[in-house]
């Protein structure tokens, strides 16, 4: 498979501390890779360090299998978080200045985006969502194989989100381009996202597919028994994994599709089982607890 | 790096701030060749002498004013810190821009914008002040005399603009930097002026500092003068250059966070 984006070892601290520390991901070409994290993490720091506006104090940067970083450079597009304007220029005049910049011709981007270029007003004037399509039709000039956004749906309406989405999704289906999103949306991100990597005080924690997040989320057993002292010395010797949650409820690991040896078990030892269920946390929760954000209570069920 | 020059000079074009600037130094200007109109003509005719004036006067008075360079310093310190405030620097540093490039492409566009500034104000100026004052003795000077002075006070505001880039590249947020440019504008000409004077110096430091030097520079006498002259000059258009680029080089080119 081929890698659109690889870092090794990447850091970049600041004075206080704050910053990334030895990041080393991999996106992989096609993949819609979401850096999930809370404020601070690193996740913009990230991106901007691989844009080139801050200088890694150490690792590297290898763009579509090349070394050579700034020679790939070209096929890369960014959209910040918060949009960039530029005084009162208006939507075609800004994608003007970009093109001219970039020494990219304009066709098609509006088309893409439902842009209107015929719009008069400055982009400043414009709302939020509209700023951010400016920025992404900015970072579509040149055709990008890899483009990098930074929190692309915050501050965007159900609406606006839906529409934002869908030009992602055609983009990443049709063109086939590359997405490295940073964001702590879960809900809409989920809806595109192939890969999670997720952050915390400037550590890349871990990673995880779409499929085995939810496969994590879903990793335990849990059942309710009035008869709990009866029940535990039996679950030990066939499914040791088990944590007692309170005096009626037992949650048990990697038995997630031995729910039913379970309640057989118990039943042909007379033990009565009120309840027995799949359980686990709602995947928010689980970065969040992945991330180190909240500590999730033991207790959450699907 | 043409492309950013050429990006940047369309920035500089549609740019309303800049404009304004133009229209108040012209009205600066305007407003100046009447001053020096009345004070050399119609206050002399009322007490009886004769009227004499010359280009002399005229530069120097035009210089000793900083009507043209107010607006200027405005619309750069502006133009410089916008990208660190808007955050275009992350977008231009895709697609394969360099810090070379924008760092040229940026710094060549604004002594673009700087020449045409100015050659709208002096040929403003000059036709202003030739059409109140004309047929008056001494107003008459070459056209290459003139042309070549004018190059060298062109010259004198491309180094002011460099020094300009670097305050912006060392201090970056954009009211930290237009104060410290007018603070400076201030400070040093009271500094290298009025101190200059009071302390009776024989070469006042006042000839060094650029913006000064349109001041000191006089049509009459700048061929005399001319080895100095360049010399200030190449001064203030190397070191801040060279400065500011390595700074560049070096800084974080994040949007600055609104605290």
């Amino acid at each position: 498979m081929d890698i659109a984006l690889e870092t090794i070892g990447l850091s970049y601290k600041f004075p206080d501390g704050n910053g990334i520390e030895n990041i080393t991901f991999q996106v992989k070409r096609g993949d819609v890779y979401v850096l999930y994290g809370g404020h601070h993490a690193g996740k913009s720091v990230l991106l901007q360090t691989i844009m080139g506006t801050l200088r890694s104090q150490s690792g590297t940067i290898k763009l579509f299998d090349n070394m050579d970083y700034e020679q790939e450079r070209c096929r890369i597009g960014f959209v910040p978080e918060i949009p960039v304007v530029l005084g009162k220029l208006t939507p075609a005049d800004m994608l003007h200045y970009f093109s001219l910049s970039f020494g990219a011709p304009e066709n098609h981007v509006a088309d893409l985006l439902h842009l209107n270029l015929k719009e008069k007003k400055a982009v400043c004037r414009l709302p939020l969502s509209t700023q951010r399509l400016v920025n992404l039709g900015i970072s579509l000039l040149g055709n990008p194989d890899l483009i990098l956004m930074d929190d692309p749906f915050s501050g965007l309406d159900k609406e606006e989100s839906e529409h934002l989405l869908s030009v992602l999704s055609f983009l990443n289906e049709s063109r086939h381009t590359t997405f490295l999103l940073a964001g702590q949306d879960y809900a809409i991100l989920s809806r595109i996202a192939s890969k999670y990597g997720v952050m915390a005080n400037g550590r890349l924690l871990g990673e995880l597919t779409d499929q085995k997040l939810r496969e994590g989320c879903q990793r335990c057993v849990k059942l309710r028994t009035p008869q709990l002292e009866k029940a535990i010395p039996i679950l030990r010797t066939s499914f040791p994994e088990f944590e007692v949650l309170s005096n009626d409820l037992i949650r048990i690991f990697d038995a997630n599709e031995q729910s039913g040896t379970i309640n057989a078990l118990l039943i042909n030892a007379g033990i009565e089982v009120s309840e027995i269920w799949r359980a686990g946390m709602e995947p928010t929760d689980y970065l969040l607890k992945m991330a180190g954000g909240v500590n999730c209570d033991s207790n959450d069920t699907k | 790096m043409i492309q950013m020059i050429q990006s940047e000079f369309y920035r500089i074009r549609k740019s309303r701030l800049f404009f304004g600037c133009l229209v108040l130094a012209v009205f600066f200007v305007f407003a100046l060749a009447l001053t020096f109109r009345y004070n050399t003509v119609t206050v002399p005719l009322k007490n009886g002498e004769q009227p004499t004036i010359s280009l002399v006067a005229f530069t120097e008075f035009l210089f000793s004013d900083y009507s043209l360079i107010f607006p200027l310093t405005l619309f750069l310190c502006l133009y410089f810190t916008e990208d660190f405030h808007e955050g275009t620097y992350a977008l231009l540093l895709s697609k394969g821009n360099t810090r070379n490039n924008i760092f040229w492409g940026k710094l060549f566009a604004a002594w673009l914008g700087t020449c045409v500034y100015l050659l709208v104000c002096f040929g403003l100026s000059y036709i202003f002040i030739l059409m109140m004052c004309a047929g008056l003795p001494n107003i008459t000077y070459s056209v290459s005399t003139m042309g070549l002075f004018l190059i060298l006070q062109c010259l004198c505001f491309g180094g002011y603009v460099t020094v300009l880039n670097l305050l912006s590249c060392l201090l970056r947020h954009r009211i930290i930097v237009t104060v410290a440019a007018f603070f400076l504008l201030g400070a040093l000409y009271l500094y290298l002026t009025k101190i200059s004077t009071a302390l009776d110096l024989d070469d006042s430091l006042y000839s060094y500092w650029i913006v000064g030097l349109s001041h000191s520079m006089q049509i009459n006498d700048y061929t005399e003068n001319f080895v100095p002259i360049i010399a200030t000059i190449t001064a203030y258009l190397l070191c801040p250059t060279g400065f500011a680029f390595y700074l560049f080089q070096k800084i974080d080119l994040r949007r600055l966070e609104r605290r």
